[in-house]
């Protein structure tokens, strides 16, 4: 009996062993590649070898909102800086409770119209329409009955007057050359059907007129930890799946999309939480099944900044929402899973998602069981154990200091030495601890799945003083 | 055995870590000390450029030593960027006759530079397309020749090497030159956006009017995307190519004829004789009514104006919203407008009533301006 529990065991610890340096490597390779790739990015930009130009193509910004009175003027006052010729922005306001719609009627001083809409993709009834054109571009708000966020999305495409559009969070902010920066590589390649920008924290930046004129870690830990997480993750893993155009997720808070192939596939699916991953998903199905030839990119210059939970609560409410939207978009679109056809997105980034960011908490639940186990039958090495431990965390640590820097230096942020050593010890704390609380989050999100499956679960906006 | 694989495995991971860090240092040095040496390399250059400038005539000439010595130099890219950028600053300090002079005393060398940029990768080809298109431009004739060596650039080339070195063929007025590009890109199967050659077109040092026919011309030669350029940079143009661009409104395909029935539309290319052409494509009621129902505005008469008032009522949501523009375009009498307002067809009304709204609200934002 003992002599079979200790075989096992040794199986499990075996399995762990190449889980972990599988990770290793992959998180290795990211960051590699994504340090290269910014690197390259930079020379050419030097050499002159990107496409800038006085005018590029029309794009519709939807920004949905539901009771978002704290945050939704400054939002759209960002979108107002913004370098870019021609656009417009669409608020689509989804049953809000609070004065999201009378502050943006103030503020803008909209007025009410009769404007058909053609619906494209179906959504909930719309209820009245505003609309202004005394603003640097027009602004039009559609307030309809509450159907979640896929839904004011559909709503904004069905009112999107040109064939591209972006959508981002109302508690977000753009760059002023953000929306330059993220048409790019659809002018460099007319195939490009999605674009995802670069999403980053908030909290770190004082905005001027839409330019970053300081940047700080915050003080607030939860924050500065994932200031870490959002730069390794962002930058490293999103740049090395864009090689082989296998981005399965496309941030809700940024990214741009081809209207008529978005029209095509569906419009975004009002019964996930997780609506921004579905729909990349989707489209990767649809292009593919329809032999559309395609591509869905990553701009790492095409920065977002957006409001990163400062407590632990909202952090719970915000991680145990991407998990189960991961779990959702994953689960639906089971089929393209190792099938041919869909090449390395149905591999390489399916299983990806599938083994080291779905299933990896439970994975290392039961790791961290499994150890308790080898301890009681004295199979543990622990010198070893706690040798490997040690180095994966300085590994971990390594790595996210590598990213945040590299960012730091592409950008040309200037941080102060405080903030430098700041950043040291956070990656160190980010990497043994963060992570396990991230792990917990992930592992219990799925309790109360069958009740609480559709729910957004609301996040505490705060004003942000990173306006000048 | 395992052991030693694990502790293998382990030691090449601690490996990696320093490898890292090792990255992240010498990343940050070498970021901190390139922009120093491309800094110290323009400083360079432009003393060289201020004092070869200094008393320059039609006659001046390098010496062979000299010019050996340039092409050397320049043929690297490093010292290409530090020209360029020097170049640049010399334009907005001293006069225009001496940048000119300067410019075409360089003439061989640069003539070699490119030659010598073939076999450079597309990165380094781009940056002197870029270089030719930004500061040439002054004594275009001197450099026409240069076009022949640039057309090479385009084997094996990036969308970067193929937009600057189009910029510089523009820039240049190499009319023949520009035909073989847009020939060997469709031969080659690189495509470009339209949006970037019509602007570009736009640029032409020389006769826009005759380039314009001189392309037509050569369009089956030519990839889509071009085609669909060049009948937007001619309807940027003052001349009338109606007589070129009628034929295509007979077979209607794709995104080029989109842009023939747009022509039609822009105020000075108004053209009675298409009026009956785009009222049959208004009728046919599918997607190209719905830029035929926009050009159709400023086509008067009464037989378009009806033809638009039939046309609110299409099953087209878009051909509804443009026929609507375009009857606001005619200016309706007020016995007009009532009828459309009291339209039995639900969705006509509601869209004029909404392009009505649309343009009180301008003319009252006008009247707040003013």
């Amino acid at each position: 009996m003992t002599r079979d529990v200790v075989s096992i065991l040794n199986v499990i610890n075996i399995f762990f062993l190449i889980y972990l340096l599988v990770y290793a490597t992959y998180l290795f390779f990211s960051v590699v590649v994504g340090a290269w790739q910014l690197y390259f990015r930079e020379k050419m930009r030097q050499v002159k070898n990107e496409i800038r130009h006085e005018y590029y193509f029309p794009v519709s910004i939807i920004v949905p909102a539901h009771n978002e009175e704290v945050t939704i003027l400054e939002s759209v006052e960002s979108l107002l800086q913004l370098d870019y010729k021609l656009y417009e922005v669409i608020i689509v306001d989804d049953g809000s409770a609070d004065d999201t719609v009378a502050k943006l009627i103030a503020h803008f001083d909209m007025e009410e119209t009769k404007r058909p809409i053609r619906m494209s993709i179906p959504c909930k009834k719309v209820r009245t329409i505003y609309e202004t054109n005394k603003e640097k571009v027009k602004i039009t708000l559609i307030c309809k009955e509450n159907g979640g966020k896929g839904d004011a999305l559909n709503m904004g495409i069905n009112v999107a007057a040109y064939p591209y559009f972006v959508c981002i969070d109302a508690d977000s902010m753009l760059q002023q050359d953000s929306l330059e920066r993220i048409v790019q590589p659809v002018m460099e390649d007319d195939r490009t059907v999605a674009v995802g920008g670069l999403i980053r924290v908030a909290q770190c930046i004082l905005l001027d007129r839409g330019r970053v004129v300081g940047y700080r870690l915050p003080w607030n830990l939860l924050m500065s930890m994932q200031v870490m997480e959002y730069d390794r993750s962002f930058l490293a893993s999103r740049i090395l799946l864009d090689q082989f155009n296998g981005n399965l997720i496309i941030s809700g808070a940024f990214g741009l999309f081809k209207k008529d192939i978005v029209i095509g596939a569906g419009g975004y699916d009002n019964h996930t939480i997780g609506e921004d991953m579905e729909l990349v998903v989707r489209l990767h199905k649809y292009c593919r099944n329809n032999k559309i030839p395609y591509t869905i990119r990553y701009e790492p210059n095409a920065i977002c900044w957006s409001q990163a939970p400062g407590t632990l609560r909202d952090l719970y409410r915000q991680r145990r929402r991407w998990h189960l939207g991961l779990f959702q978009s994953l689960f639906s679109h089971k089929d393209i899973c190792m099938k041919s056809r869909f090449g390395l997105v149905g591999s390489l980034s399916y299983l990806y998602y599938l083994f080291y960011e779905l299933l990896s908490p439970f994975i290392e639940l039961f790791g961290w069981l499994s150890m308790v186990a080898s301890a009681i039958f004295g199979v543990l090495n622990i010198p070893f154990m706690v040798s490997f431990y040690l180095l994966y965390a300085i590994y971990g640590a390594v790595l996210s200091i590598t990213a945040f820097f590299q960012r730091i230096y592409t950008q040309n942020l200037k941080i102060s030495r405080l903030d430098v050593c700041k950043a040291m010890i956070l990656c160190v704390i980010e990497n043994v601890f963060f992570r396990i609380v991230l792990d917990v989050i992930r592992a219990t999100a799925f309790i109360g799945y069958r009740r609480r499956k559709g729910e957004w679960g609301t996040i505490k906006r705060v004003k942000s003083d990173i306006v000048k | 055995m395992r052991q030693e694989i694990v502790n293998m495995v382990v030691y090449l991971y601690i490996f990696i870590c320093v490898a890292l860090l090792l990255f992240n240092i010498a990343y940050i040095v070498y970021s901190k000390q390139r922009k120093r040496q491309a800094w110290n390399r323009k400083d360079r250059m432009k003393k060289m450029q201020l004092s070869a400038m200094s008393g320059i005539t039609k006659d001046t000439k390098f010496n062979e030593k000299e010019e050996k010595h340039l092409i050397k130099k320049l043929s690297n890219i490093k010292n290409l960027v530090g020209f360029e950028e020097a170049l640049a600053e010399c334009e907005k300090e001293r006069d225009e006759k001496e940048i000119i002079l300067y410019l075409k005393m360089c003439r061989n060398i640069l003539f070699q530079v490119a030659w010598n940029f073939k076999k450079k990768p597309a990165m380094e080809r781009a940056y002197f397309g870029y270089m030719v298109s930004r500061h040439l431009g002054k004594v275009a004739e001197t450099y026409r020749h240069l076009s022949e060596t640039l057309l090479e650039y385009f084997a094996d080339s990036t969308i970067y090497a193929r937009e600057n070195v189009l910029m510089a063929l523009y820039c240049l007025g190499a009319e023949d030159a520009i035909d073989q590009a847009f020939s060997r890109m469709k031969v080659s199967g690189y495509s470009h956006q339209h949006r970037l050659i019509a602007d570009g077109l736009q640029t032409y040092n020389g006769d826009k009017d005759r380039l314009a026919k001189r392309l037509w011309g050569s369009r089956e030669q030519y990839d889509g995307e071009v085609r669909i350029a060049l009948i937007q940079f001619m309807s940027r143009l003052p001349g009338d190519y109606s007589s070129l661009l009628l034929p295509e409104l007979e077979q209607l395909s794709g995104e080029e004829s989109f842009t023939v029935i747009r022509y039609f539309g822009t105020r000075h290319h108004v053209c009675l004789e298409t009026k009956e052409k785009l009222l049959e494509i208004l009728k046919r009621d599918d997607e190209y009514s719905v830029p035929a129902a926009s050009v159709l505005g400023y086509y008067p008469g009464e037989d378009v104006k009806e033809a638009l008032m039939q046309a609110l009522g299409s099953n087209l949501w878009y051909v509804r919203k443009n026929a609507a523009n375009a009857l606001l375009e005619f200016g309706l009498t007020r016995a007009e407008n009532e009828e459309l307002l009291k339209a039995d067809d639900a969705y006509a009304r509601e869209m004029f009533r909404y392009v009505l709204e649309l343009k009180r609200q301008e003319i009252e934002n006008r009247g707040e301006g003013a």
